[in-house]
């Protein structure tokens, strides 16, 4: 922030503390693509809801950019539809609303034409000296990424990218997945975005970081003394991630027949809950040292032969069948998709991670479409006690303790013990010790996108992607790609969980999916 | 006795069938048979987590009584917590309790929020049993959060038994025994200055957002005679505030305060002689002669505050800064309890109030 001639500190020495600690300083935010339907859905609740906790202050502004032929108040009046239908807190009332969506502006262009970023850049420049605030913006691109390199070069050719790291005024760019479809397409979208854009103003989002569960994984494991010692391969079997679906493709075929399930989902949402849960304990809570380790353990994970890829990797297609009693068509029936598709709707893998903490420890991930119902969750499989005194008493089947993180929905930890049954004989059975955000706290979380936004305006990165971890992920599945076509395409239907390879998978090892 | 509460959307409330003695064991009875039926309500197979994250006493008085149930209710619409309300009673015929336990949707969804209420009507006679019934009856490891609504801290044995057992206390009382200043305390006087306190900060941001921050030059706290106390906090606070922000007090009579870069900021404290609204009023006038100012229009426990921000104005509504969140906040971040702290400390220190926090004459 510029000083005056009097050079006084100006830090805000009356900032609350109660309630509201991290807000943000003034700022416009500029979301391209914002007639579409991320814009409506997520991002102006998720701005709105913000605002109503009191986290952005005065002054501020959102500009909308799209090619649609829409006004300021054309924007303003769809944005307060949006906002009916999708705020998290709702709209408590009307003056309030209308407060907010008097910050909102809209200008129309075209992302491959220079005139609409010249109209852009004289709105943003006019809108910060009107409110007499520095020139901090942030670009959100929810556009696809093909789109990212006109509308980067553009911002550059109207002035309005600044690659120096100055706090008074800051650019930064928050980019939505997909992060390239392979190591190299990231290579390029990478080398696409550096071109106007320092590493560090780059904020790759992926909303599954900016859930409380997922962040909450690194404060159980590193803020609580009992659990670290444990998490190893000394004390821990194996660890599962799932992510399930209960719904089909929708209408996406057009993306998601030419992505897949491990373009989709694995890349990005699983790899990083995995390294959030492999990854060594960083120096500190800071993004650098958070997001080295995250790619450090990436770079851990081994690749598995060509040859025997088959017992580490299942991919299959959903035929029709129920799910939730309800009759759900075959993928290949699904609108859109090809009628020969080889898409795989479910894949299964088993990780490697080759370092000293995991070494022996399989990470099993599946994940799938038309799964028997909607589901994200973490299970920690602990070894089972080395000798069992209970034998005698026909207990020998002891269940392994099990440390659930349960993402979506309902975020919430929860440990299976073994216990003992009131009565004469010494029977034990396992018992769950739950604890659920909702109900904890009395509150309800905010949306993953409150959070995410909020970091990206304070300049916490913590919770993005970097450069350097988005390529290590395409490293592993542009090599299980380079063999996909070796893999059998299983089926299985649409209500089960998953195919039978998928049960193979565990099962030789003498393991089982966890039940959901 | 305000004893059966109604949450609305509440699944499977149970209330006590009779008035129960003062007595932990019939209670912890009553409360064991009523959470039966009401995971009975529920119906075989639908768990229903109990989880009890605080202790909270609230403490009131016939006079008081209406504030504390509507606190009581509050409360126990935001976290699942055993309540105990205590109303010391002149007008009660005898001593009794009633014990509710109810479940209800929490502001998620899916979110069942639990609450355990004893509420307990005491004669002043019979007082001195409700300490150790409170305290056999406490759930364990979860903090204790009392709030003491009466104007008069005069149930002794009670006042001493809340000092002990509560982690955090705040307290309605101007009169305050010595033995609270030694533990984590706030007069709801202070929460009562929060929405002003936020005012100042917004104003101070939105001051300091724009391109050329500065600071103001003067701050006017003018009162009402009745008020003092509270003109005085906001300024206890604002002193203090400066000072960790390397602002030292230069003079006090007037009050001036220098930063290390040479600027000053002069304090005016005036007490206007006669009640009026706002009762309260304070300005920051910068070099510019711009002022931002924030009128009271009430100071009772809720609010309505109007804050004019150079051309802007805004009203702050009393339901912006509830009572209950604002409890269940102090439970988790301890940091209102440092600013009263901090805040006090500059008073003494201005030799406004003597060391013990009392009001110093003239």
């Amino acid at each position: 922030m510029t000083e005056n001639a009097s050079s006084i500190d100006v830090v805000n020495p009356f900032a609350s503390r109660f309630m509201r600690t991290r807000r943000a300083g003034p700022f416009a935010i500029v979301i391209f693509g914002a007639t579409g339907d991320l814009t409506a859905r997520k991002l102006v609740p998720a701005l709105f809801n913000l605002y109503l906790d009191g986290f952005l202050p005065e002054p501020f502004s959102i500009v909308g950019f799209a090619r649609r032929d829409w006004t300021s108040e054309s924007f303003r009046n769809a944005m307060s539809k949006a906002l009916d239908e999708f705020s998290r807190q709702g709209s408590p009332d009307e003056a309030t609303k209308s407060k907010f969506l008097s910050h909102l502006k809209y200008v129309r262009g075209e992302f491959d034409q220079p005139e609409g970023f010249e109209r852009l850049a004289a709105t943003v420049r006019k809108n910060a000296i009107d409110q007499q605030r520095p020139l901090n913006l942030l670009f959100y691109l929810a556009t696809p990424p093909s789109a990212f390199e006109t509308i980067t070069r553009n911002l550059n050719s109207v002035n309005l990218v600044s690659r120096q790291a100055d706090d008074d005024n800051w650019t930064r760019v928050i980019v939505e997945k997909p992060f390239g479809h392979s190591l190299e397409s990231t290579w390029q979208l990478n080398g696409t975005l550096h071109a106007a854009f320092r590493e560090e103003q780059v904020y790759r989002i992926d909303h599954y970081l900016g859930k409380e569960t997922v962040q909450n994984i690194l404060v159980f494991r590193l803020g609580n003394s009992i659990f670290e010692p444990l998490w190893n391969r000394r004390y821990i079997d194996s660890i599962q991630i799932t992510v399930a679906e209960s719904i089909g493709i929708g209408n996406r075929a057009g993306y998601f027949d030419t992505a897949g399930m491990l373009r989709d989902m694995v890349q990005s949402h699983m790899m990083q809950v995995f390294t959030l849960i492999a990854m060594e304990p960083p120096a500190a809570f800071d993004p650098v040292a958070i997001r080295d380790e995250k790619a450090k353990v990436l770079r851990a994970v081994r690749l598995p032969d060509a040859e025997q890829l088959g017992d580490h990797v299942v991919r299959a297609q959903y035929t029709s069948g129920l799910v939730g009693g309800e009759e759900a068509p075959a993928y290949l029936q699904e609108p859109d998709v090809p009628s020969e598709s080889e898409t795989e709707s479910y894949v299964a893998l088993r990780l490697a991670v080759d370092n000293w903490r995991w070494s022996g420890v399989p990470f099993y991930l599946r994940t799938g479409k038309r799964l028997p119902k909607r589901v994200t969750d973490v299970a920690i499989v602990f070894k089972t006690p080395p000798h069992y005194i209970f034998d005698q008493s026909g207990c020998s089947d002891l269940a392994p303790n099990v440390l659930r993180l349960r993402i979506q929905p309902h975020e919430g930890i929860s440990l299976s013990l073994g216990a003992k049954v009131p009565g004469q004989a010494v029977e034990i059975t396992p018992v769950r010790m739950e604890f659920d955000y909702d109900t904890s706290f009395g509150q309800s979380s905010p949306e993953a996108y409150e959070r995410l936004i909020l970091d990206a305006i304070t300049g916490d990165a913590t919770l993005f992607a970097r450069a350097d971890e988005v390529e290590q992920a395409w490293r592993l599945i542009d090599h299980i790609r380079r063999h996909w076509h070796t893999l059998p395409l299983e089926q299985y239907a649409a209500g089960s969980w998953g195919p039978n390879g998928a049960e193979a998978l565990v099962a030789r090892e003498d393991r089982q999916w966890v039940r959901l | 006795m305000g004893a059966a509460l109604s949450v609305s959307e509440t699944l499977g409330s149970q209330i006590s069938e009779e008035v129960l003695p003062l007595s932990a064991e019939k209670i912890g009875g009553a409360i064991a048979t009523i959470w039966q039926d009401t995971h009975d309500t529920f119906g075989a197979g639908q768990s229903v987590a109990r989880v009890c994250l605080n202790n909270l006493i609230v403490v009131t008085d016939d006079e008081n009584h209406s504030s504390a149930d509507e606190l009581t209710r509050d409360l126990a619409r935001r976290q699942p917590s055993r309540i105990f309300l205590v109303c010391v009673s002149d007008r009660a015929e005898k001593s009794g309790v009633w014990v509710q336990t109810a479940c209800h949707v929490g502001s998620s969804p899916n979110a069942l929020v639990c609450y355990e209420v004893i509420a307990i009507t005491v004669r002043p006679a019979d007082v001195n049993a409700v300490a150790s019934l409170i305290r056999s009856l406490l759930v364990d490891s979860v903090p204790v959060i009392g709030v003491d609504f009466r104007r008069i801290m005069t149930a002794f044995s009670l006042d001493r038994a809340l000092i002990e057992m509560t982690d955090r206390l705040f307290v309605n009382a101007d009169a305050i025994p010595a033995a609270v200043t030694a533990i984590d305390f706030l007069p709801l006087r202070w929460y009562a200055t929060l929405p002003m306190r936020e005012a100042i900060a917004r104003a101070m941001d939105l001051r300091l957002n724009r391109n050329y921050p500065d600071m103001p030059i003067a701050i006017t706290v003018s009162h009402d005679p009745p008020e003092e106390e509270t003109a005085a906090l906001l300024v206890g606070w604002m002193v203090s505030r400066l000072r960790q922000h390397e602002w030292t007090i230069h003079s006090r009579q007037p009050l001036v305060l220098r930063h290390q870069a040479g600027r000053t900021i002069t304090f005016n404290l005036v007490d206007r002689g006669t009640t009026g609204e706002p009762p309260v009023r304070l300005q920051f006038t910068d070099r510019e002669q711009i002022t931002i100012a924030g009128n009271w229009l009430t100071q009772k426990r809720s609010p309505m505050l109007t804050v004019e921000l150079g051309d802007q104005k805004e009203q702050v509504k009393s339901n912006d800064y509830p009572l209950a969140a604002y409890i269940l906040a102090g439970t988790k971040d301890a940091s209102e309890f440092d600013d009263y702290r901090a805040a006090m400390a500059c008073l003494v220190d201005l030799e406004l109030i003597h060391g013990d926090y009392r009001r110093k004459k003239g």
